[in-house]
């Protein structure tokens, strides 16, 4: 054990992840490449049709199906190049103070982002206007109804917030704050995560989003806090755009 | 003014500001008739006009 490192009671360092930067950017691209390949071949096959504009149907098949090849990667990842123990690995561990991610999230929506915003509808009102920042988050809901928004409120506010911040904070934020610390893997993986939603208008707002997931990472040392703040997150989103 | 689309297998009808474009499946309306709109039971009217702030969803 080098001088200064901080075990926990697992033996696993908790600063940062067992699995290495290599590995786990090597991890999350196999997860993702193949999880959207499934996803889309299975909503076409499945559903006849094109994945522009998704169903709830075609959403649960969609995300649930690229959620198990992201889950089955970082499972792998985890006895290749890891411990073998995946909640060590990606510092999977809740305490009751992790509730404190409920107003944080909800905070982050209802504030932080519309202040974000703000200079940039006044540059920019046509691009950043209102509208069409919420458009990709009606596309989600216009969908639903009964049976329907428990299902997709089980999508935006259970699994996504799950899987997300077990790949990008509990894998990748954590394998790159080895390498060259914390700070900057913190603004690099919450830049990555904004990007990879492939939604240029939302990238600022994403990439806000990110830095507060990824902040509860740094200050906690764990991703439940993270998880609650980003179920929050997508919560508030979800009413917001249902109300 | 506002436009009104529907569709049947969905139950929903959706308000959303004025299309410019002619379409034969959206109905336009005043202001004031779209504040009194009322759907059928069972039936969701989901207004889109104005959103009143950013609202972003990380999935």
């Amino acid at each position: 054990m080098l001088a200064g490192e901080n075990l926990n009671s697992e033996g696993i360092n908790s600063e940062t992840a067992t699995i290495r930067l290599g590995p786990a950017i090597g991890t999350w691209a196999a997860g993702w490449v193949l999880g959207t390949f499934v996803s889309v071949s299975l909503v076409v096959a499945l559903t006849n049709t094109d994945a522009d504009d998704l169903t709830i149907a075609q959403l649960v098949i969609s995300a649930v199906s690229a959620w198990v090849v992201m889950l089955l990667a970082l499972r792998l990842a985890s006895s290749r190049f890891g411990s073998g123990r995946p909640t060590a690995d990606y510092a999977v561990r809740f305490q009751p103070i992790d509730l404190v991610g409920v107003p944080l999230g909800v905070l982050t929506q209802l504030v932080a982002v519309p202040v974000l915003y703000r200079p940039l509808q006044h540059w920019w009102p046509e691009t950043f206007a209102n509208d069409e920042l919420e458009q990709r988050a009606r596309d989600l809901v216009d969908g639903a109804g009964g049976w329907s928004t428990v299902v997709l409120a089980l999508v935006v506010v259970g699994g996504a917030p799950l899987v997300e911040e077990l790949a990008y904070r509990g894998l990748l934020q954590r394998s790159m704050a080895g390498l060259v610390g914390p700070g900057p893997a913190l603004v690099v993986t919450a830049l990555w995560f904004a990007l990879i939603h492939f939604s240029p208008i939302e990238i600022p707002g994403l990439m806000l989003a990110g830095l507060v997931f990824g902040g509860c990472v740094v200050v906690t040392k764990r991703i439940g806090t993270s998880i609650v703040t980003h179920a929050a997150f997508n919560a508030a989103g979800l009413i917001l755009v249902l109300s | 003014m506002v436009t009104l689309t529907y569709q049947y297998s969905l139950a929903q009808v959706w308000l959303d500001e004025l299309i410019p474009e002619r379409d034969p499946h959206a109905y336009d309306l005043c202001g004031r008739h779209a504040g009194r709109l009322t759907a059928p039971q069972g039936w969701l009217v989901r207004d889109r006009r104005r959103a009143l702030q950013p609202v972003l969803i990380a999935v």
